[in-house]
């Protein structure tokens, strides 16, 4: 039997049929006028819980998008100093020549003293450069400047006060970069190798040595060999006396008796008992000595000890074992270390202390501002040709800050290709999230239509079968 | 044969035919009521008439009655589904709104975290940057306020159930009473046997719309009422109905209860048992969940803050946000263990690493306090702090704890290195002898008491101590521990000397320093100092100390110490093959450092670790077992008992209702704790903040914080996508049941437009029939005229 159709059902189902129509016409509406296929999270559960991880992730690229550029800005700033200081140097280096240039006297290197110590504040202002309130080259500790110069005993030592951390911060995922380079590495950068100890002109040497390793020290320094009075092996009767005192280390001693005399290292042989004598050595070097009493015949050593000081006196280290082959001298001016060979050490004065290899950039336009300067009133050849030696260092300085700068445009170069990276992933992240919530346009437009038309075809088929009653055909 | 015999027939089935256009013309009335069933007259012919012997004639029609065209099963199905879709109408409501709730993936907590991230990574670039610092804690503020929105709203779905169930409640009743009224109706209409259609039809549509709201069963009497049962009880017994009411039963979930039963009855259909549903495993679910993520969250950030340092560095004063509860009653606060303080999150097993530090000179001090919280009350905490050097803890009356530094001093508690770990026992001016190898240390060969003798002074001015060990000192001679070692070498060693724990070794230590200083240590009666591990050979103090300096921060993922000795005798710098080895705190070695040839002194080298020590010039003996001890800290609190007490917090509170960023942060961007070390660009806090975010979380199911919160999201979309597929689903099940209903019971107008044309007709043909009958009379009585 036909299912029975009532007038009831045929008005449902109409409704029905209509209604449905206008809700997925409506959906589709909304989807094409928000441009997304997702509003809620029930629109596709599945999909919801891809859009979040997606859109967090996109979040992040955009973040580090920004970071790359920051990163980039930062690093080309920091380059831009880094070029001046580069400049810097060159017009050192040129100075440099023009100084140890023979013809220039006295007053005319001074005037380039003052250009040097220009150029020395110059590249201090460029190593305490700043991006906004934050000191490039300080590391973290970028609140405050890094770097100060400060002249003790007429020495300038230059200190960094940063520390060399870097900020790090992330360019690409898992990537991170330091925004910085700590400015020790560019401003103090040092190749350390063995100690020298040179004669300034026609001054005798010590035969004090260096060790030539372990030293902390940088430039130049004077190492001050002094008398540091006799030792406890000395005779009862022979005390120091009141005069020149050259000579340091075992002192071998002849007495002689009637007449009595005293002989020391193989000199000639003074008559005693004598007050403030001087006796001279076979090396023609001057001990005065205070000799009491008669002598019997003896020979035998004592010891003259030495008194070393790196500070100018501020203070000493005393040696009485000549025998050590690496006694420590303090430098209480930069807290810096020189072991010293005392093994051959025969007689005080001064020796000239290179620490090779640690002229950095602050370190030796001070060291060249000092030299033209010429405090120490050296002979014109005798600056000039220190001048001269202090090239290869300029160039060292110089090449430093080279150094600094190919790292900072390594370092800025390798930003294009993360951007480059960070870009495509956004890119790609982008699609896919557009894959998972975006409309379809084209197709959702053609649904669009095909839906208006049923929904008009409902409307009209509706319209025409509820007319339908045997009514009409009974009047 | 009687004349009137024609006319009856004829005027029955006039009755007839009229009764037929009525009830036709009811039907067409009543084609739009709903629930109305159409009814259909019921005709019979009527008894016959004996005519004659053998003949019978039919006398017309007879009107057995109106009946209503229903099908009982079908009825019974359509009611049950209203229940399916009354439940399934709830859910699909209430979905819709937690998801409005949510308001992801635009408006919810998803973003807030991004902007969280977002604004940490930006600050990262820039941690003294006071806008950037603000904006980081306005993020943090922004998720607090949507997590308590959420919490508040979900919390106020929850709290209308009550109301909501109370008002349908209300409507049952209302429904009941009218179903007993019509059941009354019902039985007194149909005393004679008649059938009251359309008062059954009235009395079906309520009980329909009562399954809307829950699952009953109908019982049908033989006088025509219907008895209602809700879970077994009886709401409508005859004419009589019985109100339900609404309470709370002892957990607090409401509960739907019959007349004075004092348990609620089981429901399971309709709105009200989908109202009952949710408020007891939906919205508490999500509930639980957003609470976790809130909790843990500020767990987490909390974690991290506490133990980081602001730009400004090491605080003076720092007070708890939350105070210890007085458990016990007994009116004093801090009294209580640690693990019975009422805090909001728990204080574990662990160790918390203070470290103050010397305005002045920077140096570092750093403090272990063991926390064992069944053991330790907050007063025992506040004391071990106390006992640390210009440091001073209180516990004000509401339980808070307060910890604040001399002046000139601060504190923190960074898991930072120390710069200088040394105290002299590696590169100090006096002469020094430590044990080769840490404790404990096996003494039992000894027979105690047994001594050995101290020498301390100059060459030229020795001073002789002896030190006697007793087997009293050690709780085991065959494990003498490093302290306790310490404290009985101590007792007797007086002012000449010192015996410290430097990471676990034992180290003596002369009282003067310099050049002309010495230590030796000599055995007198026993071997004890081999047992020791420590050197007879005279040990030399220096004219200038070996500074030991520490940067970077440790990237290891427990808590470490490393202990630094030389491997061999000799100078910085200067002596081939000097090396320094570095050993982890179960002794084994991490790697050695070149120091000696070759090795600019002061210059930091990497221990692969993100630690960089450095060593200044100066000598280093093997001989003498020179040692520091340095700590390598991941967790400087493995105790959490800064996040229990909320001592410099990024959050407050414990869950999603009363999560908060800690308001001195919003007035203070200062304050944030970016860095671990304090200097203006560290950001070593916030690249830990930042790793978080990747970080897998234990207490979120190995979940990160996004994934755990998108899980939810995730979750709250299929559970409303499935409520929404369940309701149209079940609408259509509905949408069949009533076309199978309409095509049974339905009026279909123009099957009444026939019958009404047919009963017109009869009736024509019933009249005419009577004219007839009339005429045949009138001639018969012209006959007899």
């Amino acid at each position: 039997m036909p299912i029975r159709i009532t007038q009831g059902m045929m008005y449902a189902r109409a409704l029905g049929d209509v209604q449905s129509g206008l809700f997925r016409y409506s959906q589709l509406q909304q989807e094409v006028a928000s441009g997304r296929r997702i509003n809620r999270p029930s629109d596709d559960p599945a999909a919801a819980l891809r859009i979040l991880p997606l859109r967090s992730d996109l979040r992040e690229l955009g973040q580090l998008n920004s970071n790359v550029s920051l990163a980039r800005e930062t690093l080309n700033t920091s380059s831009a100093s880094l070029e001046d200081a580069s400049t810097v140097m060159a017009r050192v280096r040129e100075l440099t020549t023009q100084a140890s240039n023979g013809t220039l006297s006295g007053s005319d290197r001074e005037s380039i003293a003052a250009e040097v110590d220009q150029l020395l504040s110059q590249v201090l202002g460029i190593a305490n450069s700043r991006r906004g309130d934050r000191f490039l080259f300080g590391g973290t500790a970028n609140g405050s400047p890094p770097f100060s110069l400060d002249t003790i005993g007429g020495k300038t030592f230059a200190s960094y006060n940063g520390n060399r951390d870097s900020l790090e911060i992330d360019v690409a995922p898992g990537v991170s970069t330091a925004l910085n380079i700590p400015g020790d590495s560019i401003f103090l950068s040092r190749d350390r190798e063995a100690t020298e100890f040179f004669a300034v002109g026609d001054a005798v040497q010590t035969g004090a040595l260096p060790v030539g390793a372990g030293d902390t020290g940088v430039g130049f320094a004077e190492l001050d060999i002094q008398f540091g009075g006799l030792t406890a092996d000395a005779p009862a009767t022979v005390t120091a006396g009141t005069g020149p005192q050259e000579v340091v280390g075992p002192v071998d001693y002849v007495f002689t008796s009637g007449p009595d005399t005293l002989s020391i290292n193989g000199g000639p042989a003074v008559p005693i008992p004598a007050t403030d004598q001087a006796f001279v050595t076979a090396d023609g070097t001057t001990m005065t000595l205070t000799v009491t009493g008669v002598a019997t015949p003896a020979t035998g050593t004592f010891t003259s000890s030495a008194d070393l000081t790196l500070d100018g006196g501020a203070t000493f280290t005393n040696v009485t074992d000549f025998a050590k082959n690496s006694i420590q001298v303090n430098n209480s001016n930069d807290e810096s270390v020189l072991y010293v060979n005392t093994e051959n050490l025969t007689r005080t004065g001064t020796e000239n202390v290179r620490y090779s290899g640690t002229f950095d950039v602050f370190t030796t336009l001070a060291e060249l501002r000092d030299l033209m300067r010429n405090n120490k009133d050296m002979p014109d050849s005798e600056v000039r040709d220190r001048i001269a030696n202090l090239l290869p260092e300029v160039d060292s300085a110089h090449n430093a800050v080279l150094d600094g700068l190919r790292e900072l445009g390594f370092r800025s170069s390798s930003m294009d290709v993360l951007q480059n990276r960070v870009e495509g992933l956004r890119i790609s992240r982008t699609e896919s999230l557009s894959l998972v919530e975006d409309t379809d346009i084209a197709a959702s437009i053609l649904e669009l239509q095909r839906q208006d038309l049923s929904y008009q075809t409902a409307l009209q088929v509706s319209a025409r079968v509820l007319q339908t009653s045997l009514q009409g055909f009974l009047r | 044969m009687s004349f009137g015999f024609g006319m009856g027939a004829g005027l029955r089935a006039l009755n007839a035919a009229q009764l037929g256009m009525r009830t036709a013309g009811n039907n067409v009335a009543n084609a739009n009521t709903p629930g109305y069933s159409r009814q259909r007259i019921e005709l019979g012919s009527a008894l016959p008439f004996g005519v004659g012997s053998n003949l019978q004639i039919g006398t017309g029609v007879d009107v057995r009655g109106i009946s209503r065209l229903i099908d009982e099963g079908l009825e019974r199905r359509l009611q049950f589904q209203l229940g399916l879709v009354g439940a399934a109408e709830l859910d699909e409501r209430r979905y819709a709104e937690i998801e409005g709730i949510f308001g992801e993936p635009d408006n919810g907590l998803s973003t807030q975290f991004q902007d969280l991230f977002g604004s940490l990574d930006q600050l990262r670039t820039d941690p003294s940057d006071r806008a950037l610092r603000g904006g980081m804690i306005q993020a943090g503020n922004a998720i607090s306020q949507q997590f308590q929105l959420v919490s508040q709203r979900l919390g106020d779905l929850g709290s209308s159930t009550f109301s909501e169930v109370n008002g349908l409640v209300r409507t049952v009743n209302q429904r009941t009473s009218e179903i007993a009224r019509l059941n009354g109706q019902i039985i007194s209409a149909e005393a004679n046997g008649s059938q009251a259609n359309d008062l059954r039809d009235v009395r079906a549509q309520h009980i329909n719309e009562l399954g809307k709201l829950l699952d009953t069963r109908a019982i049908e009497r033989s006088s025509g009422s219907v008895d209602l049962l809700v879970g077994g009880n009886l709401v409508v017994a005859g004419n009589r109905a019985t109100d339900m009411r609404v309470n709370k039963d002892a957990d607090g979930n409401t509960q739907v209860l019959v007349g004075e039963n004092t348990s609620g009855s089981t429901i399971r259909e309709g709105r009200i048992a989908a109202l009952l549903r949710q408020e007891q495993a939906g919205l508490p679910s999500y509930m639980t969940r957003i609470d976790d993520l809130a909790r843990n969250t500020i767990i987490e950030y909390n974690r991290l803050h506490s133990t980081g340092m602001p730009a400004s560095g090491p605080f003076t004063s720092l007070t708890a946000a939350y105070g210890a509860v007085d458990g016990d009653g007994d009116g004093q606060v801090g009294d209580e263990l640690l693990s019975q303080a009422g805090f909001a999150f728990p204080v574990e097993q662990g160790e918390l690493y203070v470290s103050v530090t010397d305005d002045a000179t920077g140096d570092v001090t750093r403090t272990r306090i063991d926390i064992d919280p069944t053991a330790m009350s907050l007063n025992d905490f506040a004391q071990e702090v106390s006992n640390i050097d210009h440091l001073s803890a209180t516990i004000d009356p509401t339980g808070r704890l307060r910890i604040s530094s001399d002046s000139g001093y601060g504190f923190d508690f960074s898991p930072r290195l120390d710069p200088n770990p040394d105290g002299g026992t590696f590169g100090g001016l006096n002469p020094t002898i430590g044990s080769r190898g840490a404790g404990p240390y096996n003494l039992s060969g000894q027979t105690f008491p047994v001594s050995f003798d101290v020498t301390t002074g100059t060459a030229a001015a020795p001073v002789v101590t002896s030190v006697t060990l007793d087997a009293s000192d050690f709780a085991s001679t065959a494990a003498a521990t490093t302290d306790e070692l310490v404290a009985a070498i101590n007792n007797d060693l007086g002012a000449a000397g010192s015996a410290s724990n430097v990471g676990g070794r034992l180290v003596m230590q002369s009282n003067i320093g310099g050049q002309l200083s010495e230590l030796t240590l000599a055995e007198s009666g026993g071997t004890v100092l081999n047992d020791l591990a420590m050197s007879t050979t005279t040990a030399a103090g220096r004219e200038k100390a070996v500074k030991v300096g520490v940067e970077g921060t440790y990237t290891g993922a427990q808590n470490d110490q490393f202990t630094f000795e030389p491997e061999i005798n000799g100078t910085i710098g200067q002596t081939d093959d000097l090396r320094v080895r570095v050993l982890d705190q179960d002794g084994n070695l991490v790697t050695t450092l070149n120091v000696g040839r070759g090795y600019e002194a002061g210059q930091p080298i990497e221990l692969g670790n993100g630690i960089r020590v450095s060593f200044g010039p100066g000598d280093l003996s093997a001989t003498d077992g020179q040692v520091f001890a340095l700590d390598a800290l991941n967790d400087s609190d493995t105790s959490d008992i800064l996040v229990a007490t909320g001592m410099n917090a990024f959050f407050l509170g414990s869950s999603a209702e009363d999560i908060a960023i800690n308001e001195s942060l919003l007035d203070n961007p200062d304050r944030l704790s970016a860095g671990l070390g304090g200097a203006a660009g560290d950001a070593g806090n916030l690249t830990r903040m930042i790793d978080l975010r990747d970080r897998d979380l234990n207490n979120l199911a190995e979940n990160t914080i996004e994934d755990f919160y998108a899980d939810l999201v995730g979750d709250i979309g299929f559970e409303t996508a499935a409520a929404r597929d369940t309701l149209s689903a079940q609408d259509q099940l509905l949408a069949q049941l009533e076309a199978d209903r309409e095509s049974i019971s339905g009026v279909n107008i123009d099957e009444e437009m026939v019958d009404m044309l047919k009963y017109q007709q009869s009736y024509e043909a019933a009249a005419r029939f009577i004219k007839v009958a009339q005429e045949m009379t009138s001639t018969l009585i012209n006959l007899g005229r």
